[in-house]
């Protein structure tokens, strides 16, 4: 684990949002255990505020927070986030990871041509196999750095730089439900049909965005979870409810 | 949850106009997997529509964009009808916008498509109900399919239930008075607070924005104004995508200001130089492609005070 930060500001960016911005993290790695802070920060929040906040966005090196009311006087809730975040910081500096609200999740993939329109050409302009590529891809643990863009879609950081590779240049139209791509250093996956840029190297079954017992749609992972990617086959994938384009 | 009664009216839909969507007051602990905040898009004349008739100001109500809008009530019940809205008729006869009406069953409701503004908020007594079992707010977003009915927008024939009159509340009509019911037609000067990336705008870039006159866009929507005029230059390399607050000044490439509404996306990585106050982005919701506006320096603590001004009057109002 990287040394814990320590640095941040807390600032009002409307009447009733305030934005905090952690100082800036030095590496990949670094991001990677920042995310997982912010996630111990958004829950803590939720939890010591609950009346005050109704959400909080984490995304790589900050927190947006919502809140229901205009606090009052409103720099009074700056200081007491102020106080409250910076014993989050220590409380996360010294507690066993175990307890941290963040969990792993497996998602199999379908590496083909026939999912992945983009798995030949990038296997090739990378000088290596496509088995090579996708071996390089689901070897890493990947860290859900932000979630958005779209319901669901998790910015997963960071890919190995030997299969990294900048969007496309005309982004597609349609990009399949489940498809698998690479942008720059990240990964993810499109948790419905949309136009998108990303380069399609494969296609998961799982759902990004599942409806449990009669509530809102839910995510399976949150920022701050770690994910990995299993090479499946064809017959897995369809059998896992995977539908073919 | 919203669970339908048994015994419910329903209007039926027979002209919704480009998109009628129910909205409420915006969603929560929803943001941090994507689905944006949503709501009325025009608070002010949400918030009215739900005071004349003494409902809970988060009921939800319908947001009629442009028009022409026509409907039929199968059971009597009480409306109000607020925002762009200018000529009504119920049954051919006329009705005023911005009072309560009565409504008989089998009542047929017509709006014009207004001569100013952009969205016009139905509300009913006590507001609208839905049976969604995979819902809990009543916001509709066509984008993420999420809310009530897929969060489509509505079509012809489609129905929407409310429930029947109830004998204890007051029946007393009501009207908003005129003082409180605002042109549209007037150019705006939009309240912006410094926040986001402002620091790393140079001084003639902030300049530029306070200096400049520019016009609303027809790619506008309940995502964003997008909007015509001079450039803001910024000319630092790309940010890391962060959490997006209502009003949010995004300067893309082009560096022409959008300003992102209700249904905007959760994160997004442009710089942002501040963001308009949340009076003024119902205002602006209000406000048609080629209508002008101008952006002008605020502090938070200015524009909170004037927010807390307008929830506590609309809370008074209330009671």
């Amino acid at each position: 684990m990287s040394k814990i930060v320590t640095g941040f500001s807390v600032t009002f960016v409307n009447e009733l949002s305030l934005r905090i911005l952690f100082n800036t993290p030095a590496s990949t790695d670094e991001y990677r255990s920042r995310v997982s802070l912010l996630a111990y920060c958004r829950h803590s929040l939720l939890e010591e505020f609950t009346h005050q906040i109704s959400d909080v966005i984490c995304s790589y090196n900050t927190l947006l927070i919502n809140t229901v009311h205009i606090a009052s006087p409103p720099q009074l809730l700056i200081s007491q986030l102020e106080r409250a975040l910076a014993r989050y910081l220590h409380q996360y500096s010294h507690q066993a990871h175990e307890t941290l609200p963040t969990k792993h999740v497996m998602v199999p993939v379908y590496y083909s041509e026939e999912t992945g329109p983009d798995l030949a050409r990038l296997a090739h302009a990378k000088n290596m196999s496509q088995q090579q590529l996708i071996e390089i891809h689901s070897a890493t643990s990947y860290t859900v750095c932000a979630l958005g863009f779209a319901p669901g879609f998790a910015y997963l950081g960071f890919v190995d730089n030997a299969i990294a590779a900048p969007r496309l240049t005309t982004p597609r139209k349609q990009v399949n439900k489940g498809a698998v791509g690479i942008a720059d250093n990240q990964t993810g996956i499109y948790p419905a049909s949309s136009p998108g840029g990303w380069n399609i190297i494969g296609q998961t079954p799982t759902d990004m965005l599942q409806r449990e017992h009669g509530t809102e749609q839910v995510c399976p992972v949150e920022v701050g979870d770690t994910l990995s990617f299993t090479p499946i086959q064809r017959e897995q994938f369809i059998a896992l409810g995977g539908i073919l384009a | 949850m919203i669970r339908t009664p048994h015994k419910a009216g329903a209007l039926t839909l027979s002209q919704t106009g480009p998109a009628a969507l129910l909205q409420n007051a915006g969603r929560h602990k929803i943001q941090h997997i994507g689905f944006c905040e949503s709501g009325a898009a025009d608070e002010h004349a949400f918030f009215w529509a739900n005071t004349l008739l003494a409902n809970a100001l988060n009921q939800c109500a319908l947001e009629i964009t442009l028009g022409p809008f026509e409907c039929t009530f199968d059971k009597d019940t009480r409306i109000a009808i607020t925002g762009a809205a200018d000529t009504i008729t119920l049954n051919k006869q006329a009705v005023l916008p911005w009072s309560s009406v009565k409504i008989k069953a089998g009542d047929q409701l017509h709006i014009a498509p207004p001569k100013t503004g952009v969205r016009s908020y139905l509300a009913v007594d006590n507001g609208f109900l839905f049976d969604d079992p995979l819902t809990q707010e009543g916001a509709m977003v066509p984008r993420e399919k999420s809310g009530p009915f897929g969060g489509e927008v509505f079509s012809k024939q489609q129905q929407i239930r409310y429930p029947l009159a109830t004998k204890h509340k007051t029946v007393a009509s009501r009207a908003t008075p005129r003082r409180f019911i605002p042109d549209y037609t007037q150019p705006l000067l939009l309240e912006v607070m410094l926040s986001y990336q402002h620091e790393q705008f140079s001084e003639e870039a902030q300049e530029q924005l306070w200096r400049s006159e520019y016009i609303v866009h027809q790619d506008s929507n309940r995502m964003a104004c997008t909007l015509s005029g001079p450039a803001i230059n910024y000319d630092h390399r790309s940010l890391l995508s962060e959490g997006i607050a209502l009003g949010a000044i995004q300067i893309p490439a082009s560096g022409i200001p959008i300003i992102l509404l209700k249904d905007r996306q959760t994160i997004g990585g442009y710089p942002k130089i501040g963001c308009v106050s949340r009076i003024g982005c119902s205002a602006l919701s209000q406000r048609r492609p080629g209508q002008k506006v101008r952006f002008q320096a605020s502090s938070v603590e200015d524009n909170q005070t004037r927010l807390r001004a307008f929830t506590d009057f609309f809370s008074l109002a209330h009671v």
